[in-house]
């Protein structure tokens, strides 16, 4: 990277805190074995305390990626297999009839094709059985299709491998994690427990309330698997990824195509623990975290000599938007080619009458309805539905692929119908990564 | 009283800290009229993150005073009686030994149980931690029988937040939150690591053998031993607030609770002790106050309840009792002529039979090794609970049993021997804790 590059990309992320999108941000690139890490905006808004580039960020579902890994060096060590039914690798939830059915394996839970319906998130405790506990309190966990049908991300799927981890590792999760990341990897700027955030500079989880920046609580210990714990600074986060691509057999496995995505606006697949970028997977990968009031952005190019990657980190709701804005100055900084633009084939339906009615999973009620012009309406309701989903306008731009805009992201995006009857019916609607089933009263 | 002198405050703060080589210190004054708080320094040497009087600290041991007060609390409301046996709110045997005997909220409250109370096992971060520590207090031995002698006692203040647990109905950390922390306005003070990470939050620090700060390392945060010390954070503006209710007797603290909290009820070889305070008299000057301490960290709150007066300071490192003595003695001495040190005898010139001391001292926290040598006594005291160093000491005989002891550069202790055990030899007290005399 030239200092010019280095100097664009600093004054960037310096303009966004500026500017008031984000409340901090830090960016960290790996290449050529050397990193380079920027950082601005306040760590701590309430408490004066600035982000610098070794602040840790609570990195999200990007711990998933971690996850995975620990479970890949189970299955290289011989320890586990990814065709291994979940329900022989963890036998306590015989309880659950989705978890117990036999088909359903560790690559489906890896790979998010395990049909898994319910993603809870709760608080079971703070203590080292509390992923124990979690598995005895997940009854309602259900079934959207049959594993290995279809890709429907499933957070409960990382905890239930983090449970597994576990099991199989001998050890709690939360120490084999950090296990791995220090004494592994030789990592040391993250922190898993809040009394080690204290010990560094941790960026808050903080959510815009008018002018006041609030802070969110941490998300609870008992979906550590699936990222509600893991803080991490931006250089180490890029450093993992770096090793992890230089790692063999563990990433080529995770990274290794389960599923494409062709109705999905970010993403061209997914892998066993990533999502699949450029070239699906071979030129790119990484993984997204969202939590409340941060986002996190892995990206890992295993191509060159010694593996490059980036990752950013900012907390605010613009978070996603700044990182939109500066990935093309990274991928130019790095050698690395724009993102291959993403459209779906063929043609827009004719009649849109099929595609109304009721969709539904766990906590989540979604209502397609005629809209304006040639669109539909959807609302969303229910417990866990997100209220930045409801009163959406989807414009058909082919039989399956639906675009609309979330106008509280300021971000397009697609949603995609599947599992058409013979009526022209769809059976499933896909959002932000997630099916929901038509409900039963509404097939005829 | 008048206003203390604390003119330049700010630069005494400094330079205090910097001569002790404290990383980060807050300090604060009250008296009757008004309130002043200082800071200097880092709370955290790799961070760099300054220190606010705002800042919270780790407060250690002076957690207890606030336990013995929501305790007081609770009986004041006709929860609990402070001298019923304490088997009628925790339904298990706690305690054994040939010592055993019912022992009261009260006596816990004065370190009065006898219970060897250094157990600091983890039982975990969940709501159930105090309920399961009980079940391990039930193998604590009786150093001496209850009511007898004063014995420093962690477990017993665990105990006395499993009381509050049940009586109230919620864990002890709610307990304390809405008894006294939310009636304080002690906003900021709380016992979750969570919480505290979202403050400017000290980190405590060792020294390194060149003399430079580093920090310390992680250390066990049992949530069992909250109630004991092990948990709460806080900051010298929220202890000063609950001094303030203490010595006015203010919601939520009511005179009689006050009042009966500073009453002695157990005599020390250098001091005295209420319920849950530690007192100390000099020259028609009462004192009440406590220290805390973590590895690392250390607090200190220390009032004049005649002259309204109270002062606290929190340090995360260093030789912080230096730092304490140098800015708080100058205050005290010119508020009332005294200082809060326990007076200590001259040493005893006449010969005294030193052999009869010797032989090996223990209990759950400590081995302490005492040998004649040069006309005293030489202790090594092995750190069983913590990975510490062994502390070596010399002990000056003061007669009737009692020794003069200088630990470190700033701590003076006066260390006894106590009636004889069932041998016949003198049992060891040393360091507020009763020892049992395990060989020769």
């Amino acid at each position: 990277m030239t200092a010019s590059e280095a100097g664009a990309l600093e004054h960037r992320i310096a303009k966004a805190c500026e500017s008031g999108r984000v409340c901090a941000a830090a960016l960290a690139i790996h290449a050529d074995g050397q990193t380079q890490a920027f950082a601005a905006g306040f760590a701590n808004a309430r408490e004066d305390i600035l982000a610098t580039p070794d602040t840790l960020f609570h990195i999200g579902s990007a711990t998933k990626a971690i996850t995975a890994e620990l479970v890949w060096r189970l299955i290289v060590d011989g320890r586990l297999t990814a065709d291994l039914p979940v329900i022989e690798a963890a036998p306590e939830l015989a309880h659950i009839a989705t978890l117990a059915d036999k088909r359903l394996t560790i690559g489906h839970l890896l790979s998010h094709t395990g049909g898994l319906d319910g993603d809870v998130i709760f608080e079971a405790g703070r203590g080292k059985d509390v992923l124990r506990r979690f598995m005895s309190q997940i009854q309602e966990i259900g079934s959207l299709c049959a594993p290995g049908e279809r890709f429907s991300y499933a957070n409960v799927g990382y905890n239930i491998l983090a449970r597994i981890v576990e099991l199989h590792a001998a050890a709690p999760f939360e120490e084999a994690l950090g296990d791995l990341l220090r004494n592994t990897h030789g990592l040391s700027q993250f922190a898993i427990l809040p009394e080690e955030k204290i010990r560094q500079r941790t960026a808050l989880l903080l959510t815009r309330h008018g002018q006041e920046w609030v802070p969110s609580l941490f998300g609870p210990h008992s979906n550590i698997g699936s990222g509600t714990v893991l803080a991490m600074s931006m250089p180490d986060l890029a450093r993992w990824g770096a090793l992890l691509a230089m790692s063999g057999e563990v990433a080529s496995r995770m990274r290794q195509p389960a599923v494409r995505l062709p109705f999905n606006h970010r993403y061209q697949g997914w892998g066993f623990g990533v999502s699949l970028l450029d070239g699906m997977g071979a030129e790119l990968f990484g993984h997204d975290g969202g939590t409340a009031g941060t986002a996190t952005f892995l990206r890992i190019a295993p191509k060159s000599a010694s593996a490059s990657a980036w990752a950013f980190a900012a907390t605010g709701p613009d978070a996603v938007a700044v990182y939109r804005d500066i990935e093309p100055l990274i991928r130019e900084t790095l050698g690395i080619g724009p993102a291959p633009p993403r459209k779906p084939q063929g043609a827009p339906p004719r009649d849109l009458t099929p595609y109304e009615g009721r969709y539904e999973r766990h906590g989540m009620t979604f209502d397609i309805q005629a809209g304006e012009g040639e669109t539909l309406l959807l609302s969303a309701s229910g417990a866990m539905a997100s209220p930045i989903l409801d009163g959406l306008h989807l414009r058909p731009l082919t039989t399956e692929v639906f675009e609309t805009t979330i106008p509280a992201l300021d971000a397009s995006i697609w949603v995609s119908f599947h599992d058409f009857a013979s009526d022209g019916k769809p059976g499933l609607l896909s959002v932000l990564e997630r099916l929901a089933r038509r409900a039963q009263a509404d097939v005829t | 009283m008048l206003a203390p002198n604390l003119t330049d405050l700010d630069a005494r703060v400094a330079h205090a800290r910097q001569q002790a080589g404290v990383p980060g210190l807050t300090f604060a004054v009250s008296w009757n009229a008004g309130s002043v708080f200082a800071a200097s320094g880092v709370l955290n040497v790799d961070t760099g993150v300054e220190a606010r009087s705002d800042s919270l600290f780790q407060v250690g041991s002076i957690t207890k005073s606030l336990t013995a007060t929501l305790i007081m609390q609770a009986a004041a409301e006709g929860l609990l009686d402070i001298d019923a046996p304490v088997s009628r709110y925790i339904p298990l045997q706690l305690g054994a030994g040939e010592n055993a005997g019912p022992f009261t909220a009260r006596q816990l409250m004065a370190h009065l149980s006898g219970l060897d109370g250094d157990l600091f096992t983890d039982t975990g971060r969940d709501d159930d931690a105090l309920a399961k520590y009980m079940v391990l207090c039930a193998q604590l031995e009786f150093l001496s029988p209850p009511g007898r002698h004063y014995n420093y006692c962690n477990a017993g203040y665990a105990i006395l937040g499993r009381i509050l647990e049940i009586v109230r109905g919620k864990t002890y950390d709610q307990v304390l939150r809405d008894h006294l922390l939310a009636p304080l306005g002690a906003a900021r003070s709380t016992t979750f690591p969570e919480e505290a990470a979202f403050a400017r939050t000290a980190v405590g620090h060792v020294t390194r053998p060149d003399g430079a700060p580093v920090l310390a390392p992680p250390i066990m945060l049992a949530r069992a031993l909250g109630p004991a010390g092990f948990s709460l954070y806080s900051t010298v503006e929220d202890l000063i607030a609950f001094a303030r209710a203490h010595m006015a007797g203010e919601d939520p603290i009511s005179p009689q609770i006050a009042a009966a909290m500073r009453a002695p009820h157990a005599e020390l070889p250098d001091a005295r002790w209420g319920l849950g305070w530690k007192i100390i008299s000099r020259g028609g000057v009462t004192f009440v106050g406590h220290d805390g301490g973590t590895i690392g960290q250390s607090a200190y709150l220390w009032t004049v309840p005649e002259q309204g007066l109270a002062i606290a300071m929190c340090a995360n490192g260093g030789r912080a009792g230096m730092a304490w003595e140098s800015l708080a003695h100058p205050i005290f001495r010119d508020a009332c002529g005294q200082v809060p040190r326990p007076s200590i005898p001259q040493d005893l010139s006449e010969p005294v039979d030193l052999a009869a001391f010797e032989g090996v001292f223990e209990n759950l926290g400590v081995a302490v090794e005492i040998r004649a040598e040069d006309g005293g006594l030489k202790a090594v005291a092995v750190q069983k609970a913590f990975a510490l160093p062994d502390i070596i000491f010399h002990m000056r005989p003061l007669g009737g049993g009692r020794f003069r002891a200088t630990i470190g550069d700033d701590d003076k202790v006066v260390t006894a021997f106590l009636e004889p055990g069932p041998d016949g030899r003198p049992e060891l007290f040393y360091a507020g804790r009763l020892h049992r005399r395990v060989k020769r």
